[in-house]
């Protein structure tokens, strides 16, 4: 113990244990971990000597008040790792006999798995399992004996994590999944991809290149077609000139109800479509849902203006049930008198060429609704176009937008179209989702990525509520007819800059085996991260027709005592040595003789037995007696004699049949 | 004090009925196997660390409603059950032989011999033994490997040391196999040699050895038993003719001449002392590879030379009134 050779085991283990966090670690603490791995180096601290006690206890004052200047507390997920990584180099300084190099493994394992708190991908799990071998080999030098070959050591490492896997798995299966013991958050990490709750220039734009996922979404039966799906995410009806924010405060109901606007409760021939969605972690608490979603998953809330709501934040992927009523209409008993106002209020003193045109319009067209068709004819036929890299707008940027640059995405027409709306008197507000979707050709699912993030509008006519209205599709009607994923397969969507064809290329080609990715992450995300109890009660059901608990833990505890027998059998009978081809071709022997009526006794040496032989079968004598020698030649003698010929002759003797 | 004595009869009671436990169980052999019977097995405490560990993963698990940190948990729960059986197949199936005792003087190590090996030919890693204070790896055995272990004796006789601990920790540490043997093994332990100027000869002499007197009916002795060579002249008529059987007188000069290492020469010590400086004497005529006899009370050892009279004289030495039964 102590040696060389477990040295640069432990130090391997940890930096395997720590390599998920490094990111997420402040510099000077990565900086403090490479370093006392460095002066653990036997060539370094031959040297240098382990720093002395004084000298450890200034290292973790200062690590201590590091750590909280990082991250301005000791607890929680992000400071508690921090905290742990520091303790464990701390302890790798002073580490002296075997218990302290046992504690830092068990370390190197916890720290191991809180990486799991950070994310779950398919990725970092491979990457655990690879690391767990190392740190079982790390343990597994600190026991066996000084001497064995590398290899031989993973392999050991290898053959028990193996073992372990299935066991795990019975476990993983099995075992009831209990409620939180108490609830706790994690600290919002920031730098998520997604939606904010308002919308400035240039939001969705940038949202608008990443292709990363922010939902998948498992239909019950036929799908909508992609032009009617609006994920709605937030409503937004505050604009300051410049950005959009959500309003007043509104209700949420709680449970699975539907707000008032609504009128499910009286109508019961409204068209529904099912769905489950998958929602990446988002650190926010709003979800996204057709409209007007209903939902029975627990946590979840309906809003006053239609939206799903969670009670607490998104912190990791979360799946939720909805039922949407695609032709329910929203509020259209009509609106209380602040909803009306707020959904007309404009800046003052800015856009005043915008105002006056839609007052006029709205003169001219005697309805809202004739008006409604006009601007989106106007956006149709004047030339506006779409672009994810419109020309820079200053002040009064609706004017300067419909009427000089005309560029534009999504974002600038939902904004200048409820602006008009709302300088003619008609409420309106802004919506912000996802629009469209890509169907996966693998799994039964849909892929809602950022690039598909989108802003629209509703308008509220009397009598029909709250109407869903698109500008952008005026403008690029394939946008929505294709989504923008769709799109996205052209080279025109990427804008001009040089290396937009190169994004162009890449989209493609990487474009077949993203889908199987995400094919094998959605199969992860729902078999394996989402298992919860629901799973194991539909399991059971299926197994043995019952969702008892005792029989769920009967079944778990027969599985493990198969294993476990089989295990223990192994241990007992099996692990037999490969047996001296020497031995082998004797014990042959020896089993024929028995055959014929001659057993060898326990014990009996082969020259005894070959006499024995001798008496009662002459006619095997001679031959008996040669065996005996080359054996006892072979087995008992340092020196034998011409091994190879030797055995070969053994070979003979035992095989011949006199 | 008062408390402890009252607690021995308690003390004394329970270690009787684990000993006794132990001796049914595992009964003193010179040769064993290690099977189920034999073998126990328990959380280390290391084992123990790690499970604290398990029980924070799990908290972790439900509490984040984090499968993945669950499934590490299982998995540490999983390695648990998997290390028993590598622990325990370790230990099972060696066999254990004692093979020798090598005496030793008192306060000096006594060497027991132990071999290893597996009938069935497995290889042992990583064992550890604990006997009588004294612990001593066993790297790996693998065929047959001798193992002398070096045990502390304190005084001469018969040294029975209690049984021993063989343990292995082997593969990761968090589980402890172990069993309690008894070798049956026993050492003998000869007097701790002890310096002195005079060499105990006879009665009263004073030089090393080499002043020689000429015999004479002053120097006279004592009697003791006929052994043959004795001259005949020497023998006691008188004894032989009162039916005392046949007694030679001896001498003091003829002593002085001869060696005999005598118990009578070294009077007012005590007994220790005496067995102590004999024994040192012993050593030291054999080193000069010089014919000495030794005779204490009850025992009459002739002259001689050689390894093997040395041997038996601190034989004697050792198990003066110590005699096993």
């Amino acid at each position: 113990m102590g040696t060389v050779h477990v040295r640069y085991w432990q130090l391997a283990a940890f930096l395997l244990a720590i390599l998920p966090q490094y990111d997420r670690l402040p510099s000077w603490l990565l900086a403090g971990v490479v370093l006392s791995c460095v002066w653990r180096l036997p060539s370094v601290e031959r040297r240098i000597g382990l720093p002395g006690t004084i000298v450890r206890i200034l290292l973790l004052l200062a690590g201590l008040a590091g750590v909280y200047t990082s991250h301005n507390t000791l607890l929680g997920p992000e400071g508690g790792v921090s905290f742990l990584i520091l303790a464990a180099a701390l302890k790798l300084l002073e580490s002296r006999n075997a218990r302290d190099i046992f504690v830092l493994g068990i370390l190197d394992f916890f720290l191991l798995a809180t990486a799991f708190l950070f994310s779950q991908s398919l990725l970092l799990t491979i990457y655990v399992a690879v690391a767990l071998v190392g740190i079982v080999g790390a343990l597994l030098v600190q026991q066996q004996r000084q001497g064995v070959g590398l290899r031989r050591t993973v392999w050991r490492a290898f053959v028990l994590v193996g073992q372990a896997v299935p066991l795990m798995m019975i476990l993983f299966v099995f075992f009831p999944r209990l409620p939180p013991i108490w609830t706790l958050n994690l600290t919002q990490s920031t730098g998520k991809t997604g939606m904010s709750d308002t919308i400035s220039p240039g939001d969705i734009a940038r949202l608008g290149q990443s292709s990363e996922p922010a939902f998948r979404v498992e239909f019950e039966g036929e799908a909508p077609p992609t032009r009617e799906l609006y994920w709605r995410g937030l409503v937004l009806s505050r604009f300051d000139g410049k950005t959009w924010t959500q309003g007043n405060e509104v209700p949420v109901e709680w449970g699975g109800g539907v707000p008032d606007g609504s009128i499910v409760n009286q109508d019961d021939t409204l068209q529904s479509v099912n769905y489950r969605i998958t929602l990446e972690a988002t650190d926010k608490p709003w979800l996204f849902a057709l409209a007007i979603p209903r939902s029975n998953t627990r946590e979840v809330g309906i809003t006053r203006d239609f939206r799903l709501l969670k009670r607490t934040p998104v912190f990791s992927r979360f799946s939720y049930d909805v039922t949407s009523y695609t032709n329910d209409p929203m509020d259209s008993a009509g609106l209380s008198a602040w909803t009306h106002r707020e959904n007309l209020s404009l800046p003052a003193n800015a856009n005043e060429q915008t105002k006056a045109q839609a007052r006029r319009w709205r003169a001219l067209m005697g309805s809202d609704a004739r008006f409604v068709s006009y601007v989106l004819e106007w956006f149709r036929k004047e030339p506006f176009y779409y672009t994810l890299e419109p020309p820079p707008l200053g002040e009064n940027r609706i004017d300067q937008f419909l009427f000089k640059t005309r560029r534009g995405f999504c974002e600038h027409y939902a904004s200048s179209f409820v602006f008009m709306l709302r300088a003619a008197g008609i409420p309106a507000r802004v919506v912000v989702g996802y629009q469209g979707g890509e169907k996966s050709p693998l799994g039964d699912y849909w892929q809602i990525r950022q690039m598909d993030a989108h802003a629209w509008t509703e308008v509220w006519l009397p009598g029909r509520g709250w109407v869903g209205y698109d500008p952008t599709a005026a403008v690029a009607p394939e946008r929505i007819e294709r989504g923008a994923q769709g799109l996205a397969n052209d080279a025109s969507y990427w804008g001009d800059s040089g290396l937009s064809v190169m994004r162009y290329g890449n989209y493609k080609l990487f474009r077949q085996a993203r889908q199987m990715m995400d094919y094998v992450n959605y199969r992860w995300q729902k078999s394996v991260l989402g298992y919860d109890t629901e799973d194991q009660t539909s399991l059971m059901r299926r197994l043995v027709g019952d969702t008892s608990l005792l029989k769920q833990l009967g079944i778990m505890v027969s599985l493990l005592a198969v294993l476990g027998i089989s295990l223990l059998l192994w241990a007992l009978y099996g692990q037999r040595r490969r047996e001296h081809p020497v031995d082998r071709l004797y014990r042959r022997y020896c089993e024929r003789m028995a055959r014929s009526g001659l057993v060898r006794a326990a014990g009996e040496g082969p020259h005894d037995f070959a006499s024995r032989v001798a008496v009662s079968q002459p006619k095997e004598a001679e031959r008996a007696m040669q065996i005996a020698k080359v054996y006892g030649a072979l087995r008992y003698r340092e020196d034998a004699p011409d091994t190879p010929v030797m055995i070969r002759r053994l070979k003979r003797l035992t095989r011949g049949r006199g | 004090m008062l408390s402890a004595d009252m607690n021995m009869p308690f003390a004394t009671f329970f270690k009787k009925r684990w000993q006794n436990w132990l001796n049914r169980r595992i009964p003193p052999v010179r040769e064993v196997t290690l099977n189920q019977r034999r073998i126990f097995i328990f959380l280390s405490r290391q084992g123990g660390m790690a499970s604290l560990v398990l029980v924070a993963l799990f908290v972790g698990g439900i509490n984040y409603a984090n499968n993945l940190l669950l499934g590490l948990c299982f998995f540490l729960g999983a390695l648990f059950v998997i290390v028993i059986h590598h622990t325990y197949a370790n230990l099972s199936g060696l066999r254990i032989t004692a093979i020798a005792a090598r005496p030793a003087f008192a306060g000096e190590d006594a060497a027991f011999i132990l071999r290893f090996d597996d009938a069935r030919g497995r290889e042992h890693e990583s064992l550890l033994i604990e006997w009588e204070g004294s612990t001593l790896p066993v790297e790996w055995v693998q065929g047959a490997t001798e193992v002398t272990v070096p045990l502390p004796t304190q005084r001469r006789g018969w040294y029975r040391p209690s049984r021993l601990r063989l343990s292995s920790l082997y593969p990761v540490g968090f589980i402890r196999a172990w069993t309690w043997l008894d070798m049956d093994m026993a050492a003998i332990v000869y007097p701790h040699p002890e310096a002195s100027e005079l060499m105990p000869v006879g009665a009263g002499t004073d030089g090393e050895g080499e002043t020689r007197r000429t015999r004479g009916q002053d120097d006279f002795e004592g009697l003791k038993g006929f052994t043959p060579g004795d001259p005949l002249a020497h023998v006691s008529w008188k004894h032989l003719a009162r039916g005392q059987g046949m007694l030679t007188k001896h001498y003091a000069g003829e002593e002085a001449q001869s060696d005999v290492l005598d118990w009578n020469a070294l009077p007012g010590l005590p007994i220790e002392t005496r067995l102590s400086r004999l024994t040192w004497w012993v050593l030291t005529l054999s080193q000069q590879g010089r014919t000495y006899g030794l005779r204490l009370p009850g025992h009459e050892l002739p002259l001689d030379s050689g390894l093997d009279h040395r041997d038996e004289c601190l034989r004697v030495l050792a198990l003066f009134g110590r005699e096993r039964s």
